[in-house]
């Protein structure tokens, strides 16, 4: 009885471990796809994804260590298996997403033109700013300050309502850095994107 | 240009005063001359009589002025006609050439008077060309006084740029490389002064297709046309001035104000003093008006590179024209960035060493949101803020007001403000449809990072939720909100209400609790509760809804409720008859097909069975549950069946019986509610 209620405390305590492990990977690779399709809906078709090995983070574990107990993870294998651990995916599906994308989408049409005169660029954090505004005519300056605000107000909602609708608030920064580099290696030739605090140009 | 001027009076009068005297013709000559501080080399004179006077010819390779004015080459000076009477010595008409590193080659006319026992001198240079523009020049020098006329038309100021080390220092020089700049200059200046000292200045300017601007060019401005006049006299070693200034066409942008002078010519003017050394201003009183935008004065001390105090003053100003200018740039990403505005507000600041005192006293202001957030109208009163110790009162009322669906109506407040903070001194009764919302104990504290708290504690009276069903676009409800609601904050763009709303429906109770809304005005509004429902009346819910007719009751809750931009999203919600307290349970042959198209079958089986006779069944239970998120509704009923889910249990009463089970466990949510709100396609009960 004791050996069984040994037993039983000793792997609800495993799974309960094993739980947490489990939860705490980001999905790297569904973000990213989930990103790349986001994005072609928003800049359309002719800013193709590529694929770019670089931009592509190692799956995160944000806090415990899977070494933390090896049994743990043979259990978590045992009771999990690997493949259903992997599948996790992003959901981009929600009014609330589609309402932020068509807004983003229209919005672009605008933007389209700084972009490509490197007015505007985009930022290493997911973001888009006024990176020369000597291209900007004085009249179209808080037009073009208007439109980077409303998108980076877009873009910050987007990420957390990504991260929310998963049922994972806490991966919005998870969220905005994948963004961060797919917005970037989707770039059309020509754009400017900032990388470790200097202007580069696709 | 004063110093110019004066070097070349000097030196001018110098040349000509040169001793001569002749009978009929002189010449000297001297390879190295001295005199004064001058120096020239290779110096030849002529003197010659004529039938009316002298002719006087002088010549000099180099001659060497005092710093900073360098050195001429190739100087030749010409009169035709030089005359002693009482004596003064004239040259009426008199011509000087030479060459200067940084004027270039210069050919001017000169005409000037000089004696030399009452140290009266007079000189009038025309034709000096500086910077691709032509300056004119008139001295007079008597016993240490002097006087200096300077004109100089279309001066390209980029030119001037070689000349910047004579007025400026190394630093105000690096501070000005940092600009790009262009355009023309044409002034009058009229300067006094005795001695060494300035005394007097008359100055007019007007400069033309001026373009500026710094590297990183948000400070800029294209093809301005200003003109400006500055009167200064020294007064106990204080400059006493009186300037204005005015521009009516271009563009200038200081981010993030774009000012289109052509639309919305621009005017200052004002008086003050500065101190001798610059490091003393005071602005006594500046008049500023942007043309139908903004008007209003201006008074200010500044000392040693800092503003001390400040007192501003606009007049009544128009909303309209003044938001698109000077309130939406600053406001751009806010949910004030896209408003429209009506109505004239005045606004006094009192500045002083960082304490500040604010009033605005507005009249008959109106907003709105263009995303249709938020509006407001007949704003009038006086609003007042300050970050001191002394309280500062306001009084405001309006005549309606809307936040999203909700009309809120005519209220006022009372407040008073302190320490970046303002207090509601009295409760506010603000309507809320028909019902009101008690405001008592407002507090808003604005925090050090610029972030707005505030909280208050409320008491809903009822609204009737026939309103409220009709502004949120529901279907018709019948019943009552209220609440309790012992503390309301926003904190972090959060808002939180604690306590509970109490929605009397249906014959029974809701319970909102929990309420939280985050960034209630922003992109994506998001709003969590908890909600819990007892005792409604399931008949008059299916009238409502004309849904068929159940009768019984309902209980249930709605727990982990997330809307995003007010469409839900998360929650994990069952909806069942009581397990206690049976009643008669019913339900129609309308509600199970309903029901059944609900649950994913399809409709109208139940009809063309032979049960189409009963108009009614007898149930035992019936529930519904969802948990929905990422748009995925789990859905389960009162109890497991084969395959599925029971959404009524037959049972209770006399037979028939009628089972309706769901076998749809995972519903995709927009199908659901097009399920729920249209009823199309339907396969039929189960039926035992």
């Amino acid at each position: 009885m004791k050996l069984l209620k040994w037993l039983t405390g000793s792997v609800s305590g495993l799974m309960l471990v094993s739980c947490v492990t489990i939860n705490i990977y980001f999905p790297a690779a569904a973000a990213e796809k989930a990103a790349d399709r986001i994005i072609e809906d928003v800049w359309g078709p002719e800013t193709q994804p590529q694929s770019d090995p670089e931009a592509t983070p190692e799956p995160q574990e944000s806090s415990a260590s899977p070494s933390a107990s090896g049994l743990a993870l043979q259990v978590l294998d045992w009771l999990v298996p690997q493949a259903a651990a992997a599948e996790a995916n992003i959901n981009i599906n929600s009014p609330a997403i589609n309402a932020l994308k068509s807004a983003m989408k229209s919005r672009h049409n605008q933007l389209e033109a700084f972009y490509n005169s490197g007015a505007v660029g985009l930022t290493d954090d997911g973001l888009i700013t006024v990176r020369d505004a000597k291209a900007i005519g004085l009249k179209d300056r808080n037009k073009v300050n208007g439109l980077v605000a409303e998108e980076n107000k877009d873009r910050k909602a987007l990420y957390a309502e990504i991260a929310r609708a998963n049922g994972h608030p806490e991966w919005e920064n998870d969220i905005r850095d994948t963004f961060a580099k797919r917005w970037i290696s989707n770039a059309a030739k020509g754009w400017w994107y900032q990388q470790g605090g200097s202007w580069k140009q696709k | 240009m004063a110093r110019i001027a004066t070097g070349a009076l000097v030196c001018l009068i110098l040349l000509w005063l040169t001793p001569a005297q002749a009978i009929d013709k002189i010449h000297i000559q001297s390879d190295n001359w001295l005199y004064q501080g001058f120096a020239a080399g290779q110096f030849e004179l002529g003197v010659s009589l004529t039938a009316s006077g002298l002719q006087l010819d002088a010549t000099a390779r180099q001659l060497d002025l005092p710093a900073p004015w360098g050195q001429l080459e190739q100087v030749h000076l010409h009169c035709d006609e030089l005359r002693l009477a009482a004596a003064t010595w004239q040259c009426d008409k008199g011509q000087l050439q030479f060459t200067h590193p940084r004027l270039g080659p210069q050919q001017l006319g000169f005409a000037g008077q000089a004696n030399a026992d009452r140290q009266q001198y007079q000189l009038e240079l025309t034709g000096l060309k500086l910077a691709q523009g032509q300056m004119q020049l008139k001295a007079d020098y008597q016993a240490e006084a002097w006087t200096v006329d300077l004109t100089a038309r279309d001066t390209v100021l980029a030119a001037l740029n070689q000349w910047l080390p004579l007025f400026l220092s190394e630093s105000q020089r690096a501070l000005l490389a940092e600009w790009d700049y262009q355009g023309k200059v044409s002034l009058n200046a009229n300067v006094s002064g005795r001695a060494s000292q300035l005394a007097e200045l008359t100055l007019d300017w007007q400069l033309d297709a001026l373009s500026f601007s710094n590297q990183s060019a948000t400070q800029i401005a294209e093809d301005l046309s200003v003109t400006g006049q500055l009167d200064a006299r020294m007064k106990q070693n204080q400059w006493q001035w009186q300037a204005n200034l005015k521009s009516d066409s271009g563009q200038a942008y200081s981010e993030p104000i774009f000012l289109d002078l052509m639309q919305h010519p621009v005017s200052l003017s004002g008086k003050g003093e500065i101190s001798a050394d610059f490091d003393a201003l005071r602005v006594v009183e500046l008049q500023f008006d942007q043309q139908s935008v903004l008007s209003g004065n201006l008074s200010l001390n500044w000392q040693q590179g800092g503003l001390t105090d400040f007192k501003l003053a606009s007049e009544a100003i128009d909303l309209s024209k003044l938001y698109p200018v000077w309130l939406q740039p600053f406001a751009l990403g806010t949910a004030a960035a896209k408003m429209q505005l009506e109505g004239q507000a005045a606004v006094n600041i009192d500045w002083q060493q960082g304490d500040y005192q604010l009033q605005l006293a507005v009249d008959e202001l109106s907003l709105k949101d263009e995303t249709e957030k938020f509006s407001l109208q007949n704003l009038n009163g006086k609003l007042a803020w300050t970050n001191t110790d002394n309280a500062m009162s306001s009084k405001l009322n309006w005549s309606r007001a809307k936040l999203y669906a909700l009309d809120l109506g005519a209220a006022g407040i009372a407040a008073e403000s302190r320490n970046n903070g303002l207090t509601l001194t009295e409760g506010l009764d603000l309507p809320v449809l028909d019902g009101s919302l008690q405001v008592n104990a407002f507090e808003l504290q604005r925090k050090a990072d610029g972030h707005v708290d505030w909280q208050f504690d409320g008491l809903l009276t009822p609204i009737s939720m026939e309103s409220l069903s009709a502004a949120l676009e529901w279907p018709p409800l019948h019943g009552k909100l209220s609440g309790i609601i012992p503390r309301v904050s926003y904190s972090g763009q959060q808002l939180t209400i604690d306590g509970a709303l109490q929605m009397k429906i249906f014959d029974g109770t809701t319970v909102i609790r929990d309420l939280r809304l985050t960034s209630p005005l922003g992109r994506l509004p998001q709003l969590y509760a908890n909600i819990d429902i007892s005792d409604l009346d399931l008949g008059l819910l299916t009238r409502t809804f004309d849904f068929g007719l159940i009768s019984g009751r309902l209980e249930g809750y709605v727990h982990g409720l997330r809307l995003s931009n007010w469409r839900p999203v998360q929650f994990d919600a069952r909806l069942q008859t009581p397990e206690d307290n049976p009643g008669k349970r019913r339900i129609s042959q309308r509600a199970v097909d309903n029901l059944t198209e609900i649950g994913g079958g399809a409709s109208g089986m139940l009809s063309r069975s032979f049960l189409g006779f009963f108009e009614d069944f007898s149930y035992q239970k019936l529930g519904l549950a969802c948990r929905l998120q990422n748009e995925m509704c789990l859905m389960s009923g009162v109890g497991e069946a084969e395959q599925g889910y029971y959404i009524v249990k037959g049972g209770g009463g006399l037979p028939p019986w009628i089972n309706v089970i769901g076998y749809t466990q995972r519903v995709d949510w927009a199908d659901l509610i097009a399920r729920l709100l249209a009823v199309r396609d339907s396969s039929g009960p189960v039926i035992e």
